[in-house]
């Protein structure tokens, strides 16, 4: 007998069982299949059995934290990790990157929000194309492969950095990238570009991309973190 | 001050005596008795009637010693002599009496004077309100000014019993006289005076004390405030004059701590009404928001749910729309209480950072719905300078901004920023409402506050622009409210801003 082919795995790590059967009604209608675990030695456990092909993490589980659970994963689990909190404080992000966590996001969620980060966090892991050749946002059209950006059908013409970055953005889109994951892909890891330049030209790029040059719509800041190009 | 009165008239007979003698010959021996008298009336004038009757005894015998003949023998050889002699020691004791006794009246009327010149300037300073080491410092000085040399310390008693310096410097040991004045509540250093409450029981010294030391507990009615300490600068003992203007010093100190400290607890039952004002506004409130949104999600989803009756597709999305609206009322509803209770324990320090005003207000544009999103019309140029704030406060501000000009008006808000002065970038969020009562522009700030009628009706925790201003005042900026030119509403947030432009 032909084994199936293996559907998309997450384990779901929340001590809240309200939350847990929300996640698996979200997940499991969208052809996901859950892992449910209450605590970190059960969520060490269930990765015993098998590895998934993503983690959605609560930063509060009753045996340690979220973050410590992360840190230890991260020595042998390579898979993405999406970290939940019901705070929205910029220390706990940076908190939660730092120990690995690829995302976060802040309870309380839509169901909408909380697919559109699952599928960001999985095409990338999966080295499949992050996102379509062509992303299409409003009037905005950005074909990477092409190196063309149009913006109400007229061409824009962007420098070589506002290219990369938008390249960086458009790739991890809905997904948080950190200003060092900026600095590291666009200039290189070991050149030394302040942040005060990075952010120059950040605003140049939104200028020539937004529809209102001075407030963004969509390259928005993370404070403390960095930026996130949202679709939604 | 007694030993000098006792030197002064042996001093001046003995002068006086070397002054008359050469000039003996010349005057008759019975006459010597006038300059004598004149000697007395000096020393009684200038050191007061002890002095003087001193005076008059050291004059009969100088008298008779060197003028009356034999000289230099206290025998009198003529009876006429004895009797004027004797007559003289009458005259120059009465004389002396009568004329000390005035000149101690007056030098206790001058004292007096003194003392209470002194107390007068410390009760004014009491009254005109300081701080405690400002007040035992200006007590310092009256006792300075009445017992030169004297140094003196005020020592306050805490809340929990330690003895602390008034003077303020911590970790300062109170002497050993004033922890025992304390405990024994008894003056020590004082002597002995009858309108003591205690009288004639006032021990000397304190034991472990060095002589000159007093040291007066602070009475009230409620307890001993603290202790008085003086260190006199003479090794005599103070009289009664002197001591009694200590324990009226000590009365006026005591009298200003207990001032004080009622002053305190009138504050804090002031600070306690308020608070429970609050809590009780904070419980309907909370009540309020918390349950109705619940309540009609509860009433909507529980409805879906009922066997009897089928909805269609439609129905049920719309019924879950509207539930979800309410859900996020009672997200925002606890965010609101949250932050407030955050910003009241002080536990949401700034992390302050360089931001341009529009990646901020597109954030907080981030979180609307579409409809609400297309009712922004956005005046913000490019290239203003930027503005050194946490980020997070303060979309979180503007999003209370921007949330309230939406839910009290129909039709389009403008949201704007422009440089506001020399150091300060203005952001303003206007509506087409119907404004806010220029009596109502300083109140919407407090929490909980109600203000027109239409305003009242409409759902919100009442703690938006209170969180708001503390936000903004957090990162050194400020809101106020002004009518627009068609009558609606603008807030005007200033924000600190940082001169480097983003070039562009």
């Amino acid at each position: 007998m032909a084994e199936a082919p293996r559907r998309t795995s997450v384990l779901v790590v929340d001590d809240e069982i309200q939350i847990q059967r929300a996640m698996r009604t979200i997940l499991e209608t969208r052809g996901y299949e859950v892992v449910l675990a209450g605590t970190a030695q059960e969520a060490l456990d269930r990765l015993m059995d098998g590895t998934p092909d993503l983690v959605v993490l609560d930063v509060m589980l009753p045996d340690m934290s979220g973050i410590e659970l992360c840190e230890r994963m991260r020595t042998w689990l390579a898979v993405p990790v999406l970290m939940l909190s019901v705070r929205s404080g910029e220390c706990d992000k940076i908190d939660a990157l730092e120990s690995g966590a690829d995302d976060y996001l802040t309870k309380p969620f839509s169901a909408g929000e909380f697919v559109a980060r699952v599928k960001a966090l999985l095409r990338r892991s999966r080295g499949m194309p992050t996102t379509p050749p062509v992303l299409k946002l409003d009037g905005l059209i950005i074909d990477l492969s092409a190196r063309r950006v149009t913006r109400g059908g007229e061409e824009v013409s962007l420098t070589p950095i506002e290219f990369a970055i938008l390249g960086l953005l458009v790739q991890h889109a809905d997904r948080v990238v950190t200003w060092d994951q900026i600095r590291d892909v666009v200039w290189g890891a070991e050149c030394i570009v302040d942040a005060a330049t990075m952010r120059v030209h950040v605003s140049n790029l939104r200028k020539k991309i937004e529809s209102h040059p001075a407030v963004p719509r969509h390259v928005l800041t993370e404070p403390g973190v960095g930026l996130r190009l949202t679709t939604r | 001050m007694r030993r000098r009165s006792r030197l002064a008239p042996i001093l001046l007979v003995t002068a006086a005596t070397v002054v008359f003698l050469p000039l003996r010959p010349y005057l008759d021996s019975r006459h010597w008795g006038w300059p004598y008298l004149l000697i007395v009336g000096t020393v009684a004038g200038t050191a007061g009637v002890g002095a003087a009757i001193i005076a008059a005894a050291l004059s009969f015998l100088a008298w008779n010693f060197f003028f009356i003949p034999p000289y230099h023998t206290f025998i009198v050889a003529d009876p006429q002599d004895l009797v004027q002699l004797l007559v003289y020691l009458v005259v120059a004791t009465a004389v002396g009496l009568q004329t000390g006794r005035l000149r101690d009246r007056e030098a206790v009327a001058h004292r007096e004077e003194r003392y209470a010149e002194a107390l007068n300037r410390l009760s004014a300073g009491l009254v005109s309100g300081g701080s405690l080491a400002e007040i035992a410092a200006l007590a310092d000085a009256e006792v300075r000014y009445v017992l030169p040399g004297a140094v003196s310390g005020v020592w306050v008693s805490d809340s929990d019993g330690a003895l602390r310096s008034a003077s303020g410097t911590p970790g300062d040991e109170p002497p050993a006289a004033v922890r025992i004045a304390l405990e024994q509540d008894v003056a020590y250093g004082l002597p002995p005076y009858p309108s003591s409450s205690e009288p004639g029981r006032l021990p000397r010294r304190a034991p472990g004390s060095a002589p000159g030391e007093v040291a007066i507990p602070l009475r009230s009615v409620r307890s001993n405030e603290g202790v008085l300490h003086v260190r006199i600068a003479s090794s005599e003992s103070l009289d009664d004059h002197e001591a009694s203007f200590l324990v009226s010093i000590a009365h006026l100190l005591a009298a200003f701590l207990e001032a004080r400290h009622l002053a305190r607890i009138a504050n804090t039952a002031v600070a306690a009404r308020e608070a429970e004002r609050l809590r009780a506004a904070l419980v309907s409130s909370v009540s309020h928001e918390l349950k109705t949104p619940l309540a009609a999600v509860t009433a909507a989803v529980t409805d879906l749910l009922e066997p009897d009756v089928g909805f269609d597709e439609p129905t049920v999305r719309a019924r879950l729309a509207g539930a979800v609206m309410d859900l996020g009322r009672l997200d925002t509803a606890i965010a609101d209480l949250l932050d407030a209770s955050r910003l009241e324990a002080r536990a949401w320090a700034p992390r302050k950072d360089v931001y341009e005003i529009g990646e901020i207000v597109g954030d907080v544009l981030s979180r609307l719905t579409e409809q609400q999103r297309e009712r922004v019309r956005l005046a913000i140029p490019v290239g203003l300078p930027t503005v050194h704030v946490d980020f997070v406060q303060v979309s979180r501000a503007i999003a209370h901004v921007v949330d309230n000009a939406l839910r009290y008006s129909e039709g389009e808000i403008e949201v704007g920023a422009r440089v506001g002065g020399e150091d300060i970038l203005e952001c303003w969020v206007s509506d087409t409402g119907h404004g806010i009562a220029e009596e109502d522009r300083e109140h919407v700030f407090e929490k909980f506050f109600r203000g027109a009628a239409g305003r009242a009706s409409k759902s919100s925790t009442g703690l938006g622009l209170a969180i708001t201003r503390d936000l903004l005042q957090a990162n050194g900026g400020a809101i106020s409210i002004e009518a627009t030119e068609s009558g609606g509403a603008r807030m005007r947030i200033s924000l600190p801003m940082v001169d480097a432009c983003v070039d562009g």
